[in-house]
């Protein structure tokens, strides 16, 4: 008996078939599986209604605003008919704006010039010209527009050198040298002085250059 | 083989499950180029209805300007100078004798133009064209002021470019004057 006791195995076998024995789990894993399952399923069903219910909402919107611009479009294409009408008519008058750029009237000039002369002072000569200074391009890219340029030469005698001064420092303070949108340079020469007469000849010559470019008018619409 | 079916079996509503969600993934996927398609397509008419907008504002009274406008365009246009018509042209210029002191001893219209008006000039004219004439006038200093006055009042659209006014050679009293007049004028057709 001790020695059948002796070969008496330390291990029995398992009889056991897991897969027929109940789930006897806390949790049942079929449940986890089913629930896991639902959650995902009802997941994707949700994402494709809400696409769903956005793209049926995006096509409602979608008609709407296609009848909103059905609507509005007649008016819109007459506006921009007025708006290309109202371009022309503006670029008329932005010509003739132009055409008339120029610092002074010439009979304004001459009266203001007139009225700065001192006694002692007498004009042989009077000129005014405009020049176009060419469109320069410096290193390819920057480009310098062309500008006018408007010359102003006064020659003429005077009977003491200190007249000339007065007469160029009273052109320099007038209004006519100090215009918005122009650089003024103003520069005198004097030739010798008369030894009989004590006359001196002089020359003055002032030139006004336009530094700035004008904005352009815009009103209407876009296409 | 079998074991696979009974397990199948005992999972049926799992399987269901799979099966839905994966028609529903799929039509999920398939969907996603239509959402991108309508959005765009909103996009597109929103920004359409914003610029039709843009546009009710900024036309506020456009009508009334533009009849405004074209209400100057034609006073503008009715007093150009026509280029071809010369004699008419060298006339009016001559016609200021009639009414002030001056003499007026010559008058040339030229082609050239000095004064920025041509083309890539600053003040390019586009739909106009410009004259240029060059006068010589013989008058006292009031009366080339007046005449200088005379021809930025005249109802010709025109201004003095330049002038050279010195003393005149046979006179002490009286200046000469060489005065370049620019008019605005029609388009030249050729």
């Amino acid at each position: 008996m001790s020695n059948r006791q002796k070969i008496q195995p330390y291990w029995r076998p398992n009889f056991k078939i897991k897969s027929s024995l109940p789930d006897i789990k806390v949790v049942r894993t079929g449940f986890i599986v089913n629930f896991v399952i639902i959650t995902f399923v009802l997941i994707a069903i949700f994402s494709l209604l809400h696409r769903q219910y956005y793209a049926n909402s995006l096509r409602t919107t979608i008609d709407l605003t296609e009848a909103r611009v059905r609507q509005a479009e007649p008016e819109d294409r007459l506006r921009l008919e007025n708006s290309e009408r109202f371009r022309k008519a503006a670029q008329s008058i932005e010509e003739l704006e132009r055409f008339y750029r120029a610092p002074y009237f010439a009979d304004e000039f001459l009266i203001n010039i007139s009225q700065l002369k001192p006694e002692g002072l007498i004009f042989s000569r009077l000129s005014f010209s405009e020049r176009v200074i060419e469109a320069k391009v410096i290193k390819k890219k920057t480009k310098i527009p062309a500008r006018m340029t408007y010359n102003i030469n006064i020659a003429g005698e005077v009977s003491e050198l200190i007249i000339l001064t007065e007469f160029k420092a009273a052109i320099e303070a007038s209004p006519l040298m100090n215009l918005e949108g122009y650089s003024v340079v103003v520069d005198e020469s004097i030739q010798q002085r008369s030894a009989e007469t004590g006359i001196t000849p002089f020359q003055l010559r002032i030139s006004l250059m336009v530094i700035n470019l004008e904005p352009s008018v815009r009103k209407g619409g876009q296409g | 083989m079998n074991s696979v079916i009974a397990q199948l079996k005992q999972h049926q509503l799992a399987i269901i499950g799979v099966i839905v969600a994966l028609i529903s993934t799929g039509l999920f996927m398939a969907r996603s180029g239509l959402i991108d398609e309508l959005t765009l397509k909103e996009a597109e008419l929103n920004s359409r209805l914003r610029i039709i907008n843009q546009n009710v504002k900024n036309s506020k009274n456009i009508s009334d300007d533009v009849a405004t406008l074209a209400g100057y365009v034609t006073e503008i246009e009715a007093h150009l100078f026509a280029s071809d018509e010369r004699s008419v042209n060298v006339d009016f210029f001559y016609s200021f004798e009639d009414r002030l002191d001056v003499h007026v001893s010559d008058v040339n219209q030229l082609e050239i133009s000095g004064s920025g008006l041509g083309k890539d000039g600053p003040n390019e004219l586009k739909i106009y064209s410009a004259i240029n004439y060059d006068i010589n006038v013989t008058a006292d200093f009031q009366d080339i002021v007046e005449f200088l006055y005379e021809i930025h009042a005249a109802d010709a659209l025109m201004r003095v470019a330049g002038f050279q006014i010195d003393q005149a050679k046979h006179s002490v009293e009286k200046l000469s004057a060489n005065i370049r007049v620019v008019v605005l004028a029609e388009k030249n057709k050729n």
